[in-house]
């Protein structure tokens, strides 16, 4: 099924193959699952959100006309359903972000002074995240996935394309206007 | 020492990613058609359900089958409170060897209306019998009621009243009243 587009596997899942479905959910869990953590950042929540996303798509299956991509198609899913979460108010506990989850520091050079400033901007960098406007800090999380362009994000947010753009330089510079002590 | 303007963006965009990294761990095609095969199902057995709405039915039955129960708390016994055919407050009405006794007060407030006590008493009586059940009956005997009066009675009874005496007005009289 590697060579096979996901309209196709749409199309056959649609057509009762559960082999097909089985390779959407693989295909895009991830994806998913990094929406669902930009949404709540939590990933025992994400980790929900990500199997009730592919339960609803299973059962709005039928819905999908092809006028988006897959993948933007479950990503707005994903959001919606971790809107929800967040609404019903289960996720209070989830303000914080994981120190272990973040990645290693890398520096171009090996000098141990550095590394440790590094990192101790990195945690102030996370706090600073944490106190972005809501809706800034929604997008530019999920703009570092990594897994959709602007124009899909806008769609999964309901927003026009240039909004995600400004949103993100928005948060950036209040980021490192934040952080300009910290920088020589 | 700190960093610089491109350490800084770099640690911010690494903190950003970090933020989002990952993959789920229990996430996966058999999970979600493991969730979706159980979601498919009926949330009861059929039978539980069929078997939930007969008891719900019967409960109803047996609850109208004991009407008594119903009128007894309508009667507005406090709950708790113990059954029992005390009268209600009695006032002394004196008897014709000139001793007080006790009568009930509803008795002398409506002496006449026999029947209407009766049937409500004997209603509580066979509310309260489940309640009872199982203890010896208590057997009361027979209330007659009173022979009503007739016209010889009364003549066999004369009223005795002693004469009173009334001096005639005069206009001296009427003058001293409409001074006071």
């Amino acid at each position: 099924m590697e060579c096979v587009t996901d309209e196709e596997l749409v199309h056959r899942a649609q057509n009762g193959d559960p082999a097909a479905f089985d390779e959407i959910v693989e295909r895009h869990k991830d994806a998913v699952f990094r929406a669902a953590l930009a949404a709540l950042r939590n990933r025992e929540d994400a980790e929900d959100v990500t199997q009730e996303t592919f339960i609803t798509a299973f059962r709005k299956l039928h819905t999908f006309r092809g006028e988006s991509q897959v993948r933007t198609w479950l990503s707005r899913i994903a959001w919606n359903r971790s809107m929800d979460h967040r609404r019903r108010g289960r996720l209070r506990r989830f303000l914080r972000l994981d120190a272990p989850d973040a990645p290693e520091i890398a520096t171009a050079q090996a000098d141990p002074e550095r590394v440790t400033l590094a990192g101790s901007v990195h945690d102030r960098v996370r706090r600073e995240i944490e106190r972005l406007p809501l809706n800034l800090r929604d997008t530019i999380l999920l703009a570092s996935t990594g897994d959709m362009d602007y124009a899909s994000i806008a769609r999964t947010l309901g927003v026009r394309e240039g909004t995600i753009k400004s949103r993100v330089f928005e948060a950036r510079a209040l980021l490192r206007s934040a952080l300009k002590d910290a920088a020589r | 020492m700190t960093l610089d303007r491109d350490d800084l963006d770099r640690v911010i965009g690494q903190a950003l990613t970090g933020a989002v990294t990952g993959e789920p761990r229990r996430v996966g095609a058999a999970s979600v058609r493991q969730a979706l095969a159980e979601s498919s199902r009926p949330a009861l057995p059929l039978w539980l359900a069929v078997a939930a709405v007969l008891l719900v039915a019967f409960a109803v039955t047996l609850r109208e089958s004991w009407p008594q129960r119903s009128g007894l708390s309508v009667a507005g016994r406090p709950e708790g409170a113990p059954i029992s055919s005390a009268p209600g407050p009695s006032i002394p009405s004196p008897t014709p060897d000139g001793e007080v006794a006790a009568a009930p007060a509803a008795r002398v407030a409506r002496p006449f209306a026999p029947q209407v006590k009766e049937q409500a008493a004997q209603t509580a009586v066979a509310a309260s019998e489940p309640l009872f059940e199982g203890l010896p009956r208590l057997a009361i005997a027979r209330l007659d009621p009173p022979e009503s009066l007739t016209p010889a009675e009364l003549d066999s009874h004369p009223l005795d009243i002693e004469g009173i005496e009334i001096s005639p007005l005069t206009s001296s009289d009427l003058f001293t009243e409409q001074n006071h």
